[in-house]
């Protein structure tokens, strides 16, 4: 049932919309490649589900153009895009069972009755819902739920399945259950999945490709090692993990000179604390202002001696041992291995 | 139950009791003073039964027709960003007392009246055509006043639906029709089903409507109550003609109330 990983090309060309005054989506360009995994990241009122609902067919761009597979899609209604859609609410049809769910858009296209049954069996069997297929909607949990709607989208095989916060609504244990899930399925079927997510982390260890976005903007797009270790911007560096985010004024006091105009991005996972910090390039002492202990790590937050911005630290938790708001300790980083940002970015 | 759930009951309770009581109290002077012999007389007239079969296909067909034309209307409504302003002009006719609305028809559907004045001018009639005292006259007078209930009992079930619903049936590669008849209709059919068993039952009982436009010879039941108590002083048939239609309605609209409960206990599950 593997259908060609050449279909699901997705070509947005300066695509804009503006509500009022406002700019919900300000000319976002993006090349999706077929059976790509990609994630629209930002957050709420950022334009990632206007940009969603304008690829679906539900809201038109005022400007700019889409292309999938060669197809432009301006003008198309929905049901002529060859696109599925996994609400944020799921939308299931409370009215009909789990079956004649998942068949509703195959009787649509007046597919033989044993045809119908088969596509459905195998879409039940891809989500593993066996056993529930004469269940009503309402008799069914959260997760089975989810299973029903990505069941229903894929058993269409478009070329483009589009989520938007499908997986808000679960608890954490659940929803990160059906992260791998999604992801596996995503492999199976080999359609290019467009998540949209206001969780960083969701955003990052599920998709090939993250797509920022910023008031309607596009920040970055690009794989998530390169959004984390290259941030285009000062929003995706804060966005994106947690970050040390300086300029050169205050980095003087380190001894490092950067050029003007231009930020350092330090993440707290390379600054080193204490006696780890004796072999890093620069170092300086502070007092330590705050300490959570996060499992294995600890994150720490340090007043430098002389610098007003507190820092940001993450170490084991053997390296933070000892240690406790208010004591002295030592903070170090290689500013080789930082990103560097342009200020104005 | 607490004294103050008890204390909001109170007024349902009191109009329960009330009702109840009118209807028992109906029920016991038919038979103390006619008995079975009345209600089998009542039902051997063939004036009677002409009536009796008369007030249901009436109240059927009103139902009928403001349905059709309620729908549209609730769904322009539920789609209107100008939502409540249609619905005033929807429910303007409240204002007006059914009986001044009733005689407007009757200015209208009359022979020298505003339809057939107009119809002779333009030379599309030599003869006027006879419209007012007639069951289509009884109709449209029927629909008018009962149409706004039909539009808000399905305009209620329209606006609680999720228009994602919609949405996903587009996507699903339903046209707007498709997704309509498969998904916004199917689950609005509560509201339908509601706003037909009031309109039928209102329709069964209906007395003004009736009397003004359908004239002496085509009578309803409301209609032969009301000459009985008023015009003929026959007490004890009319008893027996208000539990008749009674019955009638309940007979009319109970199949409609099982309906109802079946479709939202599917649609709400267990």
């Amino acid at each position: 049932m593997l259908p060609t990983p050449t279909s699901g090309r997705l070509l947005l060309d300066t695509v804009s919309r503006s509500f009022g005054a406002l700019k919900a989506v300000d000319g976002v360009s993006l090349d999706i490649a077929p059976g790509e995994f990609v994630a629209f990241l930002g957050p709420s009122g950022c334009g990632k589900t206007t940009l969603l609902r304008i690829i679906a067919g539900f809201e038109r761009a005022d400007a700019g153009s889409l292309i999938l597979d060669g197809r432009p899609l301006t003008g198309l209604p929905p049901n002529k895009r060859d696109v599925g859609l996994v609400f944020q609410n799921l939308a299931l049809f409370p009215h009909l069972t789990v079956t004649e769910n998942i068949s509703f858009g195959l009787e649509l296209r007046r597919e033989s009755a044993p045809e119908i049954a088969r596509k459905v069996e195998e879409a039940i069997a891809l989500v593993a819902l066996q056993g529930l297929e004469r269940r009503r909607i309402q008799q069914l949990s959260g997760g089975q739920k989810q299973r029903v709607a990505l069941a229903r989208a894929l058993v269409l095989h478009p070329s483009v399945l589009l989520l938007d916060e499908p997986l808000s609504a679960l608890d954490l244990k659940l929803r990160r259950q059906l992260q791998q899930e999604l992801k596996t399925l995503q492999r199976r079927t080999g359609a290019t999945f467009v998540f949209v997510t206001h969780d960083q982390e969701e955003a990052l260890s599920m998709a090939d490709r993250v797509a920022v976005f910023n008031q309607g903007r596009l920040e970055q797009f690009g794989t998530p090692q390169a959004l984390y270790g290259q941030p285009a911007s000062r929003f995706v560096a804060e966005f994106v993990g947690d970050a040390n985010i300086r300029d050169a004024a205050q980095l003087a006091p380190f001894g490092i000179t950067l050029p003007p105009e231009t930020l350092l991005v330090i993440r707290p996972e390379d600054c080193a604390i204490g006696a780890a910090a004796d072999a890093a390039p620069v170092r300086r002492e502070g007092t330590v202002d705050a300490i959570d202990f996060i499992g294995p790590h600890a994150r720490l937050r340090l007043i430098l001696d002389g610098l007003a911005e507190p820092w940001l630290a993450l170490c084991s938790g053997s390296a933070a041992a000892g240690l406790e708001v208010g004591a002295r300790s030592v903070l170090g980083f290689d500013p080789a291995g930082a990103a560097t940002l342009k200020a104005g970015a | 139950m607490s004294g103050r759930r008890l204390l909001l009951f109170a007024p349902m309770g009191l109009l329960i009791a009330a009702f109840t009581l009118s209807v028992a109290g109906l029920l016991w002077s038919s038979l103390s003073h006619g008995g079975p012999a009345l209600y089998a007389e009542l039902l051997m007239d063939a004036g009677i039964q002409r009536v009796l079969w008369r007030t249901v296909w009436i109240a059927v067909v009103t139902t009928a027709i403001s349905a059709l034309l309620g729908y549209p209307l609730a769904l322009f409504l539920a789609r209107s960003p100008n939502r409540n302003l249609w619905l005033i002009l929807v429910i303007s006719p409240w204002l007006v007392s059914i009986v001044v609305r009733t005689f407007g028809w009757m200015v209208l559907l009359g022979n020298r009246g505003v339809i057939n004045n107009a119809l002779r001018n333009w030379g599309l009639l030599d003869a006027p055509i006879r419209m007012l005292f007639t069951p289509t006259a009884v109709l449209i007078g029927l629909v008018h006043v009962f149409l706004p209930f039909m539009v808000i009992a399905i305009l209620s079930s329209l606006l609680m639906q999720d228009r994602k619903l919609e949405e996903a049936g587009r996507i699903l590669g339903g046209t707007r029709w498709q997704t309509f008849t498969r998904v916004t209709l199917p689950l609005s059919m509560p509201g339908v089903i509601g706003g037909c068993s009031l309109v039928l039952l209102m329709a069964t009982g209906a007395i003004v409507t009736p009397l003004l436009l359908g004239g002496l010879r085509d009578r309803m039941l409301g209609t032969q109550i009301y000459s009985e108590i008023f015009q003929i002083y026959n007490f004890d048939r009319a008893t027996a003609m208000a539990v008749l239609l009674l019955v009638t309605a309940l007979v009319l609209v109970a199949p409609l109330r099982l309906l109802e409960a079946r479709i939202r206990h599917r649609l709400e599950g267990v």
